[in-house]
């Protein structure tokens, strides 16, 4: 008897995937993911009902939520309060194992959960060793899809050729790149994937891709994994990585915003996302959040959904009423009111209209679901079946060893704020970063170069320096003890020189560029530009900029990406996700110094 | 004063003693009726309902009390001894009669509910309208349940050269625990065999075992909640072949999405209402209306016509090829 696929889904590996998504996800997340809003306020003495939701769906059902609580529902004479929190699946599943605790950082206990797939209740029931997570019904469905600027996926013969995995993979490793189809123009071919231990889409995109590497689209096993040749063809689809990540918005932000240069076609030519975000991305709100005020702009070159012709898989986005001490039979009984709600045709449609696919059967696919958007609504046409638990393991560790290697150099500022007391414990912000740093070694393989600068003011024997080159970038093999030694020695001195310092680790990555590499800069820094001259503070920043732009523009430029770390509350936050941007990677909020940790953990998640 | 004191604190005392006193004599007599047997549950009608009949079901008036069950489950309780029945039961034929054939099996005295068939449904498999051309080009002179049955978990091109990529995905729901899932694995068989009532001996057919062997490691058994026509339609990448009734396909929105196919031989799900006690009987002058509403049509013969002994040794047949 064949099971529904996702409940076999991600029982795989608690100690790999589960816990490194939720590191992700109970983090201070990246800037893409802003908060929700928008939800009216709990008008008292209602029966409340928390719901701890993945983040992609969390302006619908905001909106659904808002809908439902004006609807004066109630249940044995109290009124309904329906509050939707956004949690990624793996954060929520690990704090379901562990009871949920501290709801005052951790969000509030949950009545419902809605993670992006059925398996993760599986995942969580298999932990807690009984049912607490009973499985849920689908309300919502958007499938795993390869989203290309229409002009690429025109030159490979799209829509009259069907195009797959088997075609990325097969430009991937033309050397000729897009040359091969007749647009030198456009440089070789670049892959964006979120890393499969954070992000379902990744882990969907390379299953998909080892299925490719064998010409299966079922029964794949461990054996398969251990061929040479698969293992060769996966290593170069993951070549052509631009660089990895914990979630597809930093794609499709970074992706928008060189659109609107008109420069998309030189940031990536594939991203693996869900079908939704196609939808997003050529509304012109790639995000799928739209802040108040800003106004919906379409990109100058639509994306295109592929559907690979061997088959994709699917966020199903199941609403678990959850069976946990801390729920009420009141709160159980307005969950299934609320459950029912959001099943009625006329909600249904709402979902439709954010871009998923309903979970009604009543209710037909359309309207943005269509050509228009980029998307085909009779697609796809076969799934890939999810492989078993120890097979999926087994393609986490073989992505582990497959994967693009990467060259960074870490920039950490030893300014005398970083000097500053956080908590009760005696520790400083340097110590915290210290550690989050130490720790963050051991995530880069052996054959990753990594390499160490400190920055401050009046540094070098006659001090005029702003920063010193610590540990020269080199393999992990040969630097991960001696970057931990000159880590753990750092200690807080002087000013921030901020601009002058980024621009001067930036060109220093360029000048060291490696094509078969990531080549990234990670920048931390818990302060302003600082350098006791503030009369030349504008130029410099202009210079930065300038700099940082135009050398990340161009199909065969040298592309540098600089991830930013805002550090403490103090932080330039506009420069540094201005750095961020004109290098088309990604900013992280660590404005509360407790979670240093987690965003050095996501931030290592891009390589 | 020390005198009055005593007195007065004796009398508070006595007065105390004797409400508790009271109080629990009161307790005593409203906790149990005077046969000493817990007190009748209110005059509401106990009507168990099986899961796949459930939304017709809740749609009786108050004054039945309905509890959804699964039929599996509501068979293998009231199977045991000491059961205590509902009034009425309202499943699929012929689980009543299967009911009283188990307590047979378990020497104990038959519940002999009366039996009365209240609307009937025709079975049918639904597919994707673009699928229609490659099953009546695969499974031209065969009965439908034989064909893809036997094409379940292999590739439409075994079907048909010409058809879409895909592999044929064939949804039911759980023989084991559901009714409707049971009378669609009797039609499955029937459908192989090429009559309704298949001798259980040749269930031991090595053509038979090939052929379900096949079947129950590639069906979809579809979760509680929904059904295979409702999978379909949100998702005909996990089922393209849904075991479905007419009354199921001509009440949805989309039908014009599907093309059906007529189970042939049928085995046809026949709702019926077992009452057990007077008032439970009367459930089936309620119920027909209700399920004729929604698309079930009266059946011919008021009386159920299928041999309970066949679905016991065919609910065996499934679950022994799904331990």
């Amino acid at each position: 008897m064949r099971r529904p696929h996702i409940e076999r889904y991600l029982k795989l590996s608690v100690a790999g995937l589960l816990a490194a998504t939720v590191a992700s996800a109970c983090a201070s997340a990246p800037s893409q993911t802003s908060t929700t809003g928008g939800l009216q306020g709990d008008p008292g003495n209602c029966v409340t009902v928390d719901m701890a939701i993945s983040p992609e769906k969390v302006t619908v059902l905001t909106e659904l939520a808002n809908t439902f609580n004006d609807s004066k529902t109630k249940i044995n004479g109290k009124c309904i309060f329906v509050r939707p929190t956004k949690k990624a699946s793996g954060a929520a599943a690990r704090l379901l194992v562990q009871g949920w605790p501290d709801p005052a950082n951790n969000g509030p206990q949950p009545v419902i959960w809605s993670p992006a797939s059925n398996g993760w209740a599986g995942v969580v029931n298999e932990q807690v060793g009984k049912v607490i997570a009973p499985p849920g019904t689908p309300f919502m469905l958007t499938p795993l899809v390869i989203a290309m600027p229409k002009p690429m996926a025109s030159a490979l013969g799209y829509p009259d050729k069907q195009l797959g995995f088997s075609d990325i993979v097969a430009l991937a490793n033309d050397p000729q790149g897009w040359a091969a189809y007749g647009h030198p123009e456009w440089g070789a071919f670049k892959l964006g994937k979120t890393n499969p231990n954070f992000s379902t889409s990744g882990l969907n995109f390379t299953i998909a891709e080892y299925y490719a590497a064998t010409g299966k689209t079922k029964d794949l096993t461990v054996e398969d994994l251990q061929r040479p040749n698969v293992a060769d063809f996966a290593a170069k689809v993951e070549q052509s990585v631009v660089h990895y990540g914990d979630t597809t918005l930093t794609f499709l932000n970074n992706w928008y915003r060189a659109d609107q240069r008109g420069n998309a076609l030189a940031y990536t030519s594939a991203v693996a996302v869900e079908e939704k975000s196609v939808i997003d991305y050529n509304t012109g709100n790639p995000d799928g959040i739209l802040d108040p005020g800003e106004v919906p702009r379409p990109p100058r070159d639509p994306l295109v959904a592929i559907y690979p012709k061997e088959g994709t898989l699917f966020s199903d986005n199941p609403f678990i009423i959850l069976d946990t001490d801390w729920v009420t039979d009141d709160q159980r009984a307005a969950a299934k009111l609320f459950q029912d709600f959001v099943q009625q045709p006329e909600n249904q449609a709402k979902v439709l209209r954010f871009g998923f696919r309903p979970g009604n059967p009543n209710v037909a696919v359309g309207d943005p679901i269509s050509a228009k958007n980029g998307v085909d609504p009779s697609q796809p046409q076969s799934e890939l079946q999810v492989p078993q638990d120890k097979v999926l393991v087994g393609v986490l560790n073989a992505w582990g060893q497959q994967r693009k290697d990467a060259k960074v150099l870490l920039v950490l500022d030893v300014s005398g704020s970083m000097g500053e007391p956080v908590g009760t414990e005696g520790k400083t912000k340097l110590d915290l970063a210290i550690q989050a740093a130490v720790n963050s070694l051991g995530k880069f393989k052996d054959s990753d170069e990594v390499g160490l600068w400190i920055f401050t003011t009046d540094l070098g024997t006659d001090g005029t320096a702003t920063y010193l080159e610590l540990v020269p970038t080199a393999p992990m093999s040969e630097n991960r003890g001696k970057l931990k030694s000159a880590i753990e020695q750092q200690r807080p001195l002087n000013g921030t020189p901020l601009y002058d310092v980024t621009k001067a680790a930036f060109e220093a990555a360029r000048s060291a560029f490696d094509p078969s590499k990531i080549n990234a800069v990670v920048f931390l820094t818990d302060g302003q530009n600082d350098d006791g001259d503030v009369s030349d503070d504008s130029q410099q920043y202009d210079a930065m900029v300038a700099a940082l732009s135009s050398g990340s523009e161009g199909v065969n430029s040298k592309s540098v990406r600089v991830f930013t770390i805002s550090y403490g509350a103090d932080a330039d936050t506009a420069t540094l996700k201005a750095i961020a941007e004109a290098t088309s990677a990604a900013y992280y909020d660590a404005s509360n110094p407790a979670t240093i940790d987690q965003v050095f953990t996501n931030v290592v998640s891009n390589f | 004063m020390t005198i009055k004191r005593v007195l007065a604190f004796l009398g508070a005392a006595a007065l105390i003693i004797g409400a508790l006193l009271i109080r629990n004599g009161l307790d005593d007599h409203s906790s149990s009726s005077s046969d000493g047997t817990d007190a009748p549950s209110g005059g509401s009608t106990i009507v168990v309902c099986s899961t796949q009949l459930a939304a017709v079901c809740n749609k009786l008036p108050k004054s039945y009390s309905v509890t959804v069950e699964s039929a599996g489950d509501t068979l293998d309780r009231l199977s045991k001894n000491g059961a205590q029945p509902p009034d009425a039961w309202i499943t699929l034929d012929p689980f009543p009669g299967m009911l009283d054939t188990l307590r047979t099996y378990s020497n104990l005295p038959a519940l002999a509910p009366e039996v009365a068939a209240i609307a009937t449904d025709a079975p049918v498999l639904a597919v994707p309208t673009a699928r229609n051309d490659a099953v009546a080009a695969g499974c031209a002179g065969q009965a439908a349940w034989k064909c893809l049955g036997g094409a379940a978990g292999k590739p439409w091109t075994s079907l048909s050269p010409d058809a879409a990529g895909g592999d044929v995905l064939v949804g039911i729901t759980d023989p084991g625990s559901e009714d409707l899932g049971l009378v669609t694995f009797a039609n499955a068989v029937a459908g192989y065999f090429g009559v309704v009532q298949a001798d259980n001996s040749s269930f031991q057919d090595p053509g038979f075992t090939s052929w379900l062997r096949n079947f129950s490691n590639n069906v979809d058994v579809v979760s509680t909640g929904s059904t295979p026509l409702g999978t379909l339609l949100i998702r005909k990448t996990e089922v393209n072949v849904a075991a479905s009734t007419d009354s199921e396909v001509g009440g949805n929105q989309r039908r014009s999405e599907v093309a059906t196919v007529a189970a042939s031989p049928a085995v046809s799900p026949t709702v019926v209402v077992a009452g057990f006690t007077a008032r439970g009987k009367a459930v089936a002058t309620k119920a027909p209306p209700l399920f004729l509403a929604v698309g079930w049509t009266s059946p011919a013969s008021p009386q159920p016509q299928l041999p309970a002994g066949t679905f016991v040794a065919l609910r065996a047949l499934w679950k022994e090829y799904n331990k």
